[in-house]
């Protein structure tokens, strides 16, 4: 091997491996306290702790009712907060984002949850846990309550940044971009009352689709029970109602459920996870209302544009009213 | 164990070329093959060793066979060992294929039991194809058995090619028996062209590998825009994770001091079928080329000559029909089923068109359109190399096409609804920070093609600058720091 080469494996190659890691590291340094933005999740937690809201009625759910909100009006900016996710983030999310919004913000007097029973039972593990609690829900007392209920090993291993690119640089500089306010209902498209729920758009969900979804009759967990738990506490010692409806499913599903006395079961859990806390949830049903027929969702979760979405929305709409 | 594992990385390689290179130093370059011979069984061998029996049997038969032909130079000698070869790897390979399409024609149902493929065997089979064919025409003289073993057995070319020709070779083993090999000469370029390959396939590869898997695993649910992303997105993975593992291949050789000849020059770049099969899977090409198309070629033209034919008819005898055979047997190498047949066969006929197109002078096309014809024949043949059925195969190509089924995802119902266009949940663009990903990824995929220096073609001008150590720092970096995810290699199945 020639001069220059052996200098170039041994100098210039190692000192380049060297000086590269050290840049990445004191880049990762550099931006290590900017928030991510990587999904709606992060966009939210960032919003909570940047921008002060002192709406009567915090509206939670997850991505059914996120999908109306975030694309229909449903009321007046200043009436709702809206802390809408998708499951991923599940009711451990939903305490965290609750505990944030009200060290932040002047104390609601309404908590509205209009999820699907999959949101309320689902406790995330592995890479979504990671992607939507672990590296979301980074304060102490987050960190605490995750260890408490075993969700957390403490031990976060240490890599150097050039290892974990993604994480260290790339997730703070697009998260550094980020000047999005918390969105809230109101910016979006106005629910037209001559938008009739069957009017034409997107697909229909199959009914493959559906026979398969009415299988998973989720439970709820220790974990998620005490997330429940803490929400109910958490609401009870501020003086906040907390409103608990099941948000629309395909009728055929809904049928089976009743049938099954699914939904129920999982309302006595829910009252019975937090003594005498959980006991004064507000329990609702946008089903027994009005009925959502199987073709009103373009997946099992999710209603079809813009028909049915509007008439959730006003379902949703007559709902609050009451409670501003 | 693949190149790009923690163990071959951080064990194999270091503990082999050290002790490659102190053996060579202290005791000699003859011992340093010896040892590189028993580095390269254990290499085979740590995959799943009763099949070290096998790769070692081959080679001690075929070296027998060789013996043969060196003493007595007889073409049934060299037809019986071909014939040996091609049974073992029609039973490892292909037994089931054939009897499960013989049921099919007969109408008969038969319980086949899955058989193991081993690792490689169509590359070193055909390594000892070419071997025995090159003895048999006196192009190889004697040699010795542990040379044999190695040339066949060198592990940066054992699981992927490239498909060596002893000639190419048999002088640097030579040279490093008598000490006066390459030695370290070349480590550094190697180190520069292995980290190169080990970012194509790890950094690029494995990374679009997840979007491409998902849209052949969900053929029946995509759209026009979809079915286009997936395509696209499988030939630029393809791509990353062959070549990748190409140059990573040269650059071990290099390490060793033994120049791999390249199987990859910059195939996405070509504007035509000729030009893209100059650059694509080299070796292989001209296997096919040497052992297959031009003794039928040169046959089936001789007979044309004789007979008198016009150009039509002897272009259809010395060019098509040599062309369409080569490319369906070198679809069949690649794996038992139609899919890669058709792949052979949609390759066949781009190229029958651009010989034929060159042959009769209808003109040179304008270099965009060329590339443009080139990348829609090649990406079509790549959608039937990657899917599991020829349905699934015309499935996808009919959505391609049909272009009045234009529909957007439904994250876009908005701006679909303004637009007047249909939308619908999507399988594949699910949601808006996928498919920006998705898209992301294909965009990094063309700019890497046609910016990305060959740098495994241009080894021997490699200068050790800081610019080149800047450079295969961040490669091998981003490689590294991406070695922890779930990963495969397309062509360790064949």
């Amino acid at each position: 091997m020639s001069r220059s080469w052996v200098f170039f494996i041994f100098i210039k190659l190692l000192a380049s491996l060297v000086v590269v890691a050290l840049l990445v590291e004191g880049l990762g340094w550099a931006v290590r306290d900017i928030p991510p933005s990587r999904h709606p999740l992060d966009k939210l937690v960032f919003a909570l702790d940047n921008v002060t809201l002192n709406a009567p009625v915090i509206l939670a759910g997850d991505s059914v009712t996120q999908d109306l909100v975030n694309t229909y009006s449903i009321s007046r900016d200043e009436n709702i907060a809206n802390l809408t996710t998708n499951a991923a983030s599940g009711m451990v999310g939903l305490l965290f984002i609750l505990q944030r919004y009200l060290f932040n913000n002047s104390l609601p007097k309404h908590v509205v949850l209009a999820a699907t029973p999959y949101f309320v039972g689902f406790v995330p593990e592995d890479g979504t846990y990671e992607t939507y609690i672990r590296s979301v829900f980074t304060r102490d007392s987050e960190r605490a309550w995750l260890r408490e209920h075993e969700l957390d090993d403490g031990g976060a291993s240490w890599k150097p940044a050039i290892l974990k690119l993604e994480n260290a640089i790339l997730d703070p500089v697009v998260g550094g971009l980020q000047t999005v306010p918390i969105k809230l209902p109101g910016k979006g498209y106005a629910l037209r009352k001559d938008i009739a729920p069957e009017s034409p758009g997107g697909n229909a969900v199959s009914q493959e689709e559906l026979r398969e979804y009415s299988k998973t009759e989720s439970q709820i967990g220790p974990v998620a029970e005490k997330a429940i738990r803490d929400i109910c506490l958490l609401l009870a010692e501020n003086d906040v109602v907390f409103h608990l409806l099941w948000a629309p499913i395909p009728k055929t599903i809904y049928v089976k459920w009743q049938q099954t006395r699914y939904l129920h079961r999982m309302e006595t859990t829910i009252l019975q996870a937090g003594g005498t806390d959980c006991a004064a949830i507000q329990l609702g049903d946008f089903n027994s209302t009005k009925s959502y027929p199987d073709h009103a969702f373009r997946d099992p979760n999710h209603l079809r544009r813009p028909g049915w979405v509007v008439a959730y929305g006003h379902a949703m709409a007559a709902y609050l009213e009451g409670l501003y | 164990m693949l190149f790009n594992s923690l163990e071959f990385l951080l064990i194999f390689l270091p503990i082999s070329l050290l002790a490659f290179h102190l053996i060579r130093i202290k005791y000699g370059g003859k011992w340093a093959l010896y040892s590189l011979i028993i580095f390269s069984l254990a290499f085979y061998g740590w995959w799943n060793y009763p099949y070290l029996l096998l790769l070692c049997g081959t080679i001690i038969i075929n070296y027998g066979f060789s013996l043969l032909l060196w003493k007595k130079n007889n073409f049934l000698i060299l037809v019986l060992a071909i014939g040996f070869n091609l049974a073992l790897l029609g039973y490892f390979k292909y037994k089931n294929f054939f009897l499960e399409n013989f049921a099919y024609i007969f109408n008969t149902e038969w319980e086949l039991e899955p058989i193991f493929i081993p690792l490689a065997i169509s590359f070193f089979i055909f390594q000892q194809i070419a071997f025995l064919i090159d003895v048999q025409d006196g192009r190889v003289t004697r040699r010795p058995f542990a040379e044999f073993t190695l040339f066949i057995s060198f592990f940066p070319q054992l699981i992927a090619g490239p498909i060596v020709l002893h000639r190419e070779i048999r002088q640097q083993f030579e040279a490093i028996g008598k000490n006066e090999g390459a030695g370290f000469s070349f480590l550094g370029p190697g180190v520069v062209v292995f980290s190169v390959g080990l970012f194509k396939k790890v950094a690029l590869a494995d990374s679009i590998a997840p979007y491409s898997d998902l849209a052949f695993a969900i053929v029946e649910k995509l759209t026009l825009l979809e079915a286009w992303a997936a395509a696209i997105a499988f030939s630029l993975q393809l791509y990353f994770d062959f070549s990748g593992y190409a140059d990573m291949a040269v650059g071990l050789g290099l390490m060793f001091g033994i120049v791999l000849p390249l199987n990859f020059k910059t195939p996405f770049r070509a504007t035509s079928m000729i030009d893209f099969w100059k650059q694509w899977h080299i070796t292989m090409t001209r296997f096919f080329m040497m052992y297959l198309y031009t003794p039928i070629a040169l046959y089936m033209a001789r007979s044309a000559d004789e007979r008198g034919l016009r150009s039509v008819p002897t272009f259809l005898l010395a060019a098509a029909i040599p062309i369409l055979g080569t490319f369906l047997l070198s679809g069949l190498w690649h794996g038992a089923a139609w899919t890669f047949v058709m792949f052979g066969a949609v390759n066949a006929i781009g190229l029958i068109v651009n010989h034929a197109w060159k042959q009769f002078g209808f003109g040179k096309l304008p270099a965009l359109l060329g590339w443009a014809l080139t990348m829609l024949i090649i990406v079509l043949s790549f959608i039937f190399f990657r899917a599991d059925s020829i349905e699934d195969a015309h499935r996808l190509i009919a959505l391609m096409f049909s272009f009045g089924d234009i529909v957007l995802p439904n994250w876009l119902s908005s701006a679909a609804q303004s637009v007047g266009i249909p939308w619908r949940t999507l399988s594949l663009f699910t949601t808006g920070s996928y498919t920006v990903r998705l898209v992301a990824w294909i965009v990094l995929g063309v700019v890497f093609v046609f910016f990305l220096p060959n740098i495994a073609g241009m080894w021997k001008s490699l200068k050790p600058s800081w610019r080149t150590a800047g450079g295969t720092a961040i490669m091998l970096w981003l490689a590294i720091g991406l070695l922890g995810r779930p990963q495969n290699f397309i062509y360790f199945q064949f």
